[in-house]
C-alpha cells in the first residue's frame, strides 16, 4: 500500500508583538496581511513618538498615517538589520521635523492654534488618563520622547540614544528621573 | 525603582493604546509612489539606494578610499583629538587618529608632578591605558578621594565629531576612578574648535568656568580658584542640574545593572550606513580604523538626521523648558 503524505509549506506568520523584518518584502509586494500585521505592532509606538514631539493629537495622527504610507513606499528598500521598529521611527522623526518646520510658518497664527492639544477623554482608566496628562504637564519634549520610546515603543535605552543622538547615560538618567517625577505628580493628584 | 517604573509604563502604554486610531485599512488603500532611496524622509534611515544615488554613493566611497590611502602617509604623530582631565590638577592628553597618545602635558603646577610620575609610559599607548595611568597617579597623590572629588573630562576633536569618544571615555574614567577609590563622579563635555588651547590655559576647566559663570551670573574671576568638585557643588546648591551645562554625567546614582540589562547584542551601531557615511564625511576620508587596543565600543559616530533650523529650534525648545528637578537627588 502506498501511503501518500502531503507536505504543507509553512504559511507566513502575519502576527506578533514586534515587527518582523520579513514583512517588509511582502508589504512591498502589496500584501495586505503583512501590512496590517506591521500596523498592529507598530502604530502605537509611532503614534506615541509623534505625540511626544508634536504634542498635538491631530498632527501626531497625521504623521502616524504618513509614516505608514512612507513605509509602504519604501518597504522594498528596507535593509534587514534586526531593527525594523527603529527604521520606522526614524521616518517618523523626519516627518515630525518637517511638521515643525511647517508650524513655524504659522508663527503669526493665533496662539490657540499652536497650543498642545491632546484629548484624554477616550482613555478609559482614570489612572491611565492621569499618567498621560502628567507626562504632558511635567516633561519637556526631550524627556517625553525618551519616556515614550522606552515605555511604549519598547526600545532599549541604547536604541533610544542612537535615535535621538544622545549619550546613553543621559537617556538612562533622564528616563529614571522623568518616571520618578511622574509618580510624584500622580501621588499629589490622587491625594 | 523598577516596580514603580513598570506600573507607570503600563499606564502610559494603555493610555496611548486608547488614543491610537486604527487607520490600517485607509492607509493600505491609498496609492503610493515607490521610493528610490533619495527621499528626504529617508535621511538617516538605513535603506538601499537605487539608480543614480547608488552610483553617487559608490563614487563617494571610492573617493574616500583614495583619500584614506593618502591620509595614511600623513597621520602618525599628528594630533587629532585633545583630551583634558581636570580634578584640580589639569592634564592634557594629545591623541592621534588611532586613539594613541602622542604626548601628555601638565596644564597647571599641580599637574606637573602627575605628568612627571607618568613619564613616558603613556606615549604611544592606547588612550584608555594612558588615561588609567594618569588616574592612578591622581589617586596615588591624593587628588582623588572617595565621595569628595569629581573629574571633568573634556574632549575636543580637531576634525569631526567627538561625541562618541566623549561618551566612551566618560565610562572608562568612571570605572577606573570607582575601582581606585570606591566611588566616582565624572562630568564630561565636548569642546569646540574655538575653545582656546593657548599656553597657560586649561581649556576643559575654563570652558566649565565660563558656562558656570554665565549660568549663575557671577564673574569668572570668582570661580578661578575653585575645583571641579566645588563648581559642581555650587550648581547643586543653586538647584541647577549639571547635565544642563555638560554633555554627560556619570555618578554613583547611575544604575549599572539597568545598563547591563539594556544591552542588546543584536544592536550593532557599526553597521548602520548613515553612521559610516557620517564618519567618512566628517573625517574627510581619513576615518580612524578600529584596533584591538581602541576604547571599547569604538566605531562609527552618530547617525545623520535631518539637520536644519527646525532641528535646532526643536532642541532649543528642550533647553528653554524648565526642568522641574527639585526633588532630584543627583
Amino acid at each position: 500500500m502506498l501511503i501518500y503524505a502531503a507536505v504543507q509549506a509553512e504559511a507566513p506568520q502575519w502576527s506578533g508583538t514586534a515587527p518582523d523584518e520579513r514583512w517588509f518584502a511582502a508589504i512591498a509586494q502589496g500584501d495586505a496581511a503583512a501590512f496590517h500585521a506591521l500596523y498592529d505592532c507598530a502604530s502605537e509606538s509611532v503614534f506615541a513618538f509623534a505625540l511626544s514631539i508634536l504634542r498635538n493629537r491631530q498632527d501626531a495622527e497625521d504623521v502616524m498615517q504618513d509614516t505608514f504610507l512612507k513605509v509602504r513606499a519604501a518597504a522594498h528598500l528596507y535593509e534587514p538589520m534586526g531593527k525594523p521598529l527603529a527604521w520606522i521611527l526614524r521616518i517618523t522623526r523626519n516627518l515630525c521635523l518637517m511638521q515643525l518646520r511647517q508650524r513655524r510658518h504659522l508663527a503669526s497664527a493665533p496662539p490657540e492654534e499652536l497650543c498642545p492639544d491632546v484629548g484624554f477623554e477616550e482613555i478609559q482608566s482614570a489612572e491611565d488618563r492621569l499618567a498621560l496628562q502628567s507626562a504632558f504637564q511635567c516633561l519637556n519634549r526631550q524627556e517625553m520622547q525618551i519616556v515614550m520610546l522606552h515605555a511604549v515603543a519598547g526600545l532599549k535605552h541604547r536604541e533610544t540614544a542612537q535615535l535621538l543622538g544622545l549619550p546613553m547615560s543621559t537617556v538612562l538618567s533622564k528616563y529614571n528621573r522623568s518616571l520618578k517625577r511622574l509618580r510624584e505628580r500622580m501621588e499629589e493628584q490622587l491625594v | 525603582m523598577k516596580n514603580g517604573n513598570e506600573a507607570m509604563e503600563s499606564r502610559l502604554r494603555r493610555g496611548i493604546s486608547n488614543l491610537t486610531p486604527n487607520r490600517a485599512e485607509e492607509i493600505f488603500h491609498q496609492p503610493v509612489e515607490p521610493a528610490d532611496g533619495s527621499e528626504w524622509y529617508l535621511d538617516g534611515v538605513n535603506a538601499k539606494r537605487r539608480g543614480k544615488t547608488v552610483l553617487r554613493s559608490m563614487l563617494a566611497v571610492a573617493a574616500c578610499f583614495v583619500l584614506m590611502v593618502s591620509g595614511l602617509l600623513y597621520r602618525e604623530g599628528s594630533v587629532t583629538t585633545d583630551v583634558y582631565l581636570d580634578v584640580n590638577p589639569s592634564v592634557a592628553l594629545r591623541v592621534n587618529h588611532s586613539e594613541k597618545v602622542v604626548r601628555v602635558e601638565a596644564l597647571n603646577p599641580d599637574a606637573e608632578e602627575i605628568v612627571l610620575a607618568v613619564g613616558t609610559d603613556a606615549k604611544n599607548r592606547p588612550l584608555q591605558e594612558a588615561v588609567d595611568l594618569v588616574l592612578d597617579q591622581l589617586a596615588a597623590q591624593g587628588y582623588l578621594q572617595s565621595g569628595s572629588d569629581s573629574v571633568l573630562v573634556s574632549v575636543r576633536a580637531r576634525r569631526g565629531d567627538a561625541s562618541d569618544l566623549c561618551t566612551r571615555l566618560t565610562k572608562v574614567v568612571h570605572d577606573r576612578v570607582k575601582a581606585l577609590v570606591g566611588s566616582a563622579s565624572v562630568f564630561a563635555q565636548q569642546l569646540s574648535k574655538e575653545d582656546s588651547d593657548a599656553p597657560d590655559t586649561m581649556p576643559g576647566r575654563d570652558a566649565l568656568v565660563r558656562k558656570l559663570a554665565a549660568r549663575l551670573g557671577v564673574p569668572e574671576s570668582e570661580l578661578s580658584r575653585t575645583t571641579v568638585e566645588q563648581m559642581v557643588q555650587l550648581l547643586r546648591d543653586r538647584d541647577v542640574d549639571p547635565e544642563d551645562l555638560l554633555d554627560d554625567v556619570l555618578d554613583d546614582d547611575w544604575d549599572e545593572d539597568e545598563l547591563d540589562d539594556d544591552q542588546d547584542d543584536d544592536f550593532d551601531d557599526d553597521r548602520e550606513d548613515d553612521d559610516d557615511e557620517d564618519e567618512v564625511r566628517h573625517s574627510g576620508g581619513a576615518a580612524a580604523p578600529a584596533t584591538s587596543n581602541s576604547l571599547p565600543g569604538s566605531g562609527s559616530g552618530q547617525s545623520s538626521v535631518i539637520r536644519d533650523d527646525d532641528e535646532e529650534d526643536f532642541d532649543e525648545d528642550d533647553d528653554d523648558e524648565e526642568d522641574d528637578d527639585d526633588d532630584d537627588d543627583d
